[in-house]
């Protein structure tokens, strides 16, 4: 196992002809490490250039500027097999004319691995991905979350595996077994402790599996981090709305005289705020979670009041929709506060919680 | 007025896909069929569209029996799980085809009238001029029920039109549709195996298993009272857990025993408490990582097997003396693989059902 | 019956009974009667059988007919993969390629009989000819070898592009991912052909083989414009030796040969098609 870095990549599918000042990068600038051993992952929407990191990283892309290193070492121009960068695709890659144990020691047997270790290994991997029972298997026979195990098996049997990208490995599965196997690949990282990167659109997948979550949008990295920062501290409006379920709340507001003007209602805020916010009077993006928002069904000095149009039940918690002439937000209530849809409520922000946003990045 | 289905049964090739199923849906209901995959939910949904045929039994709209009338006659609606569309029409000409085959003649004027009031309402104006192929998954499935709303129909089938979106979308469609199409007036039956879809947005809600429907009734009475530890089980977001328990009589105290660090005290409740074993049930947002979320809480250790991140909250999975339980904390928290913690439990929070029927005894809180 | 879907179905039954079922009755009748053109039939029971199975010009035909199939599928199917790998995967190759595959496939039999006629002309023909060169004498009207062979090749020119086309359909839609998994699991060129494509190909290869085999069975046009079975009965194939004996108006015979012409080529398609849908399947060892 080993570590993964990522200097300076800029990747485009626009052939040299094209001048310079004209070419459309589907990458640029990335700049990404991945310790050895960690859990990763790569997030985005789909088309935002995920598949074309994964690419140059197993080698199948060149990128057209910068480097990929394994342990400090330039791989840039070595071939995939060469690298040692094993790949789970996103619908399950098994060799059919093969049972499960020959799928699995394909490419051991490729190394010309002597029988015998080939089957103590085997087995140790069937064992990790509950895959024992299946070994004598038919491959034609099985579900495709089996499957998608066999080929995630192939990807860490061999010990000289530098790292393991998982591309949306999940998005054929059965929502049946979906969870299990979600759970399965973290299980399976976290015992192996092989550097890996699970590349999703998925948030939830994402943040399940990873200790260290990179965020790609239109090509660019807008954000690495814990999940935990991910969801608390989100550099742009996008994450904040992007991560979390439901997303952040975001309103277009302006500084005016120790207030936040909305289009329809204003928020009074302390002078440690304003000098937070400097010189950023104009175009900011105000932006609350919808599970810190206070909702109360009396009137309340400094609450605005709202109409609640929506509530959805979910168990837990309800989520209101609540809307003003001009603004809309969401808020996540216990069962307890007794609210009902057509209901007027008076909704404050707590400072210390809000999330402004200016020019896309987060100054507070 | 509404839709009946009475005594449906349907096998295929031998296997029974719907045992003997009865229910009535009134007009101005959101119904979901619950269940897993293989449960018989589309099975009745195509039954009661019209595009299937029942082995036995009749189907009813408003009254009549339209079990013989093939499904072009019936004048509803259904949206896919595949993004269902034309392939060369605009998204456009797409949501105005009902109206262009449909048997009432619409002036121009007015089909556009009507095409441009539900793209706006579906956020499609944008992309009115685009081909499916050239627009979103989520726009796709958009233009799908942008042409079930356009048809004037009283009853819409929906059969998992969410299960192949991003989430985020997924999310932002679960509180449109609910709106949408509720203002149709008519019925709405809605197929699908995610919980949560149902609590969004339903009104009512039938589970099904194994082609057996187990429990009908308003969203509220069936996810508070479940009538089978099934119906719990499965019908609840995030999970429920289920433990076994063993009834213990000492010193004039009636007790539930999991295991010996959890013991509920069920003496106020022992008049209805006649056999020996149960299955106790509690949701995961009754298991709580902190002795702060209530009274009288029953601590117990337990090893953290994995954390799975649920949107805002953190759904830990951890083992306690061979049960593994599910808590849900509503947070962004991150345990390390094999931390060691101490849960709490409410029992004032629990269901108990009877091991051998498997059907509720009682509750421990109204 | 609820689905009346099959009820769509009856028109072409009728039609199917009509061309097959009733011919094909009318043949087993005559296959159980001595019967000449003009004279009075009688039942003779398996007699005609008897008589097919021991006339040592059938068994010559049908051992023929074999040789001819087997080797026919032993050229061609290989021959077909190779020529469908090296086939441009895109570009405005492709339209090129497909194009000139295609054509052998558009020339009607007789045609190609007619052709390859022209081209071994002993006075005229190019081939010959050219076979002169090397001293060698090429003449298909005397040598069985050289009769055989030309229609072997001519049956090779007129169909690999078919199996070619088919496999070329084939390989299109395996997916990429496929090949890349295997470079990263280290898999040679060969291993990646036998444990990715090979397989992934077995569909159309059932396909394939089936049709040539049934076809090439069928062959009939090319050896009677070429040397009309000869020289000797060195290009006489089953359905010509079961053809010639209808002309002689014996019909018993030419019935009882034609149906066991037609239980040889169900008998072997089904092995094949058996054969192919089972080996390599993953079975446990």
């Amino acid at each position: 196992m080993a570590r993964i870095e990522l200097e300076g990549i800029s990747h485009t599918y626009d052939p040299p002809s094209v001048p310079e000042t004209q070419r459309e990068y589907a990458v640029s600038n990335l700049d990404i490490s991945w310790p050895d051993g960690s859990a990763n992952a790569l997030l985005g929407p789909s088309g935002c250039g995920k598949t074309t990191i994964l690419n140059i990283i197993s080698g199948l892309l060149q990128p057209t500027v910068g480097r990929v290193l394994v342990d400090g070492k330039d791989v840039t121009p070595l071939a995939p097999r060469e690298r040692k960068i094993a790949q789970v695709f996103q619908f399950p890659v098994v060799y059919d004319s093969m049972n499960v144990f020959d799928n699995l020691a394909f490419p051991l047997r490729n190394q010309k691995v002597p029988e015998k270790a080939i089957g103590k290994k085997v087995r140790e991997t069937a064992e990790i991905l509950d895959l024992e029972d299946l070994l004598k298997a038919r491959i034609t026979r099985l579900n495709a979350a089996d499957k998608q195990k066999i080929s995630l098996g192939r990807s860490i049997i061999r010990e000289d595996t530098a790292a393991v990208l998982l591309d949306e490995p999940l998005t054929v599965i059965d929502p049946k077994f979906k969870g299990g196997l979600r759970r399965k690949l973290r299980e399976v990282q976290n015992r192996l402790k092989k550097t890996m990167v699970y590349v999703t659109h998925d948030q939830h997948e994402a943040l399940t599996f990873a200790d260290n979550v990179t965020i790609i949008k239109d090509g660019h990295l807008i954000q690495q981090g814990t999940p935990h920062e991910l969801h608390s501290q989100p550099a742009s409006p996008f994450i904040g709305y992007f991560i979390g379920s439901p997303g952040m709340n975001l309103l277009d507001c302006t500084l005016q005289d120790s207030a936040l003007q909305f289009s329809d209602f204003h928020l009074p805020v302390s002078q440690e705020m304003k000098n937070k916010l400097g010189s950023a009077g104009n175009g900011l993006k105000f932006g609350i979670r919808p599970e810190v928002v206070d909702i109360a069904t009396r009137e309340q000095a400094g609450a605005v009041a709202f109409t609640v149009s929506v509530i959805e039940y979910t168990g837990a918690y309800r989520v209101l929709t609540c809307d003003r002439e001009s603004s809309r937000i969401k808020a996540r209530v216990s069962e307890s506060i007794p609210v009902t849809e057509g209901d007027r409520i008076w909704v404050s922000f707590p400072e210390e919680k809000l999330n402004l946003f200016f020019n896309e990045k987060r100054i507070v | 007025m509404g839709i009946g289905v009475f005594n449906i049964e349907k096998s295929y090739e031998g296997a029974v896909a719907l045992n003997d199923v009865s229910m009535e849906i009134e007009d101005g209901a959101f119904v979901t069929l619950l269940g897993a995959t293989g449960a018989g939910k589309t099975t009745l949904l195509r039954i009661m569209a019209g595009i299937d045929r029942p082995d036995k039994g009749r189907v009813f709209y408003d009254g009549k029996d339209v079990t013989d009338v093939p499904v072009q006659k019936r004048n509803i609606s259904m949206v896919y799980q595949e993004f269902v569309n034309y392939p060369s029409m605009t998204i456009y000409e797409n949501i105005a085809s009902p109206l262009r085959v449909s048997k009432t003649r619409y002036s121009k004027t007015d089909i556009d009238k009507q095409v441009r009031y539900h793209a706006e309402l579906l956020g499609l104006t944008a992309v009115l001029n685009h081909y499916p192929e050239e627009v979103s998954g989520g726009q796709k499935q958009r233009t799908a029920i942008a042409r079930a709303l356009i048809k004037d129909t009283r009853f819409i089938f929906l059969d998992e039109p969410l299960a192949n979106l991003d989430y985020k979308l997924r999310e932002e469609l679960r509180g449109e549709l609910k709106t949408l199409l509720q203002q149709k007036g008519g019925a709405v039956v809605y197929a699908t195996p995610e919980s949560v879809d149902a609590l969004s947005m339903s009104t009512d809600v039938a589970y099904f298993e194994e082609g057996r429907l187990l429990q009908y009734g308003p969203l509220q009475e069936v996810y508070h009272n479940p009538a089978y530890v099934e119906v719990g089980a499965y019908f609840s977001y995030p999970t429920m857990n289920i433990m076994e328990a063993d009834k213990v009589t000492e010193q004039g105290k009636t007790s539930l025993s999991i295991s010996d660090e959890i013991r509920i005290d069920v003496t106020d409740f022992r008049d209805r408490l006649q056999v020996q074993q149960y299955l106790v049930g509690v949701r995961a947002y009754n298991l709580y990582t902190s002795s702060q979320n209530g009274r009288g809480l029953i601590p117990f250790t337990a090893t953290v097997e994995l954390a799975e991140e649920l949107g805002s909250d953190t759904e830990l999975h951890v083992r306690h003396q061979g049960l593994v339980l599910v808590v849900l904390m509503q947070e962004v928290a991150r345990f390390p693989i094999g931390t060691e913690i101490t849960g709490y439990l409410d029992p004032s929070r629990l269901f108990i059902f009877d091991r051998e029927t498997r059907q509720l005894v009682l509750k421990t809180f109204s | 019956m609820k689905n009346r879907g099959w009820l769509f179905v009856i028109p072409a039954l009728a039609v199917l009974a009509i061309s097959a079922f009733i011919p094909l009755m009318t043949v087993i009748n005559y296959s159980l009667h001595y019967i000449f053109a003009g004279s009075t039939p009688t039942f003779v029971g398996f007699e005609n059988y008897v008589e097919v199975l021991r006339d040592s010009a059938f068994l010559r035909a049908l051992v023929r007919q074999l040789v001819f199939s087997m080797g026919i599928l032993a050229v061609e199917v290989p021959l077909g993969i190779c020529i469908a790998l090296c086939l441009p995967k895109r570009g405005p190759g492709v339209a090129v390629c497909l194009v000139l595959l295609g054509i052998p496939l558009l020339i009607p039999f007789n045609v190609v009989g007619i052709i390859a006629r022209v081209l071994t002309q002993s006075a005229v023909g190019v081939i010959p000819e050219f076979f002169a060169l090397f001293n060698y004498s090429f003449n298909v009207a005397k040598d069985p070898v050289d009769a055989f062979m030309t229609i072997f090749l001519l049956d090779v020119w007129h169909w690999t592009p078919l199996v070619a086309l088919l496999c070329y359909a084939g390989l299109q839609a395996i997916p990429d991912a496929y090949y890349q998994a295997a470079r990263i699991d280290g898999a040679s060129a060969w291993k990646t052909f036998r444990y990715v494509t090979l397989p992934k190909l077995r569909s159309v290869l059932i396909i394939g083989v089936l049709l040539r085999f049934m076809d090439s069975f069928k062959i009939y046009a090319e050896p009677l414009l070429l040397t009309g079975g000869g020289p000797g009965d060195a290009t006489t194939f089953l359905s010509l030796h079961v053809a010639r004996k209808a002309e002689s108006y014996n019909l018993g015979y030419a019935g009882a040969s034609s149906f066991i012409y037609l239980f040889i080529v169900i008998v072997f398609s089904y092995i094949f098609f058996q054969l192919m849908t089972h080996i390599g399947k993953g079975e446990t060892k």
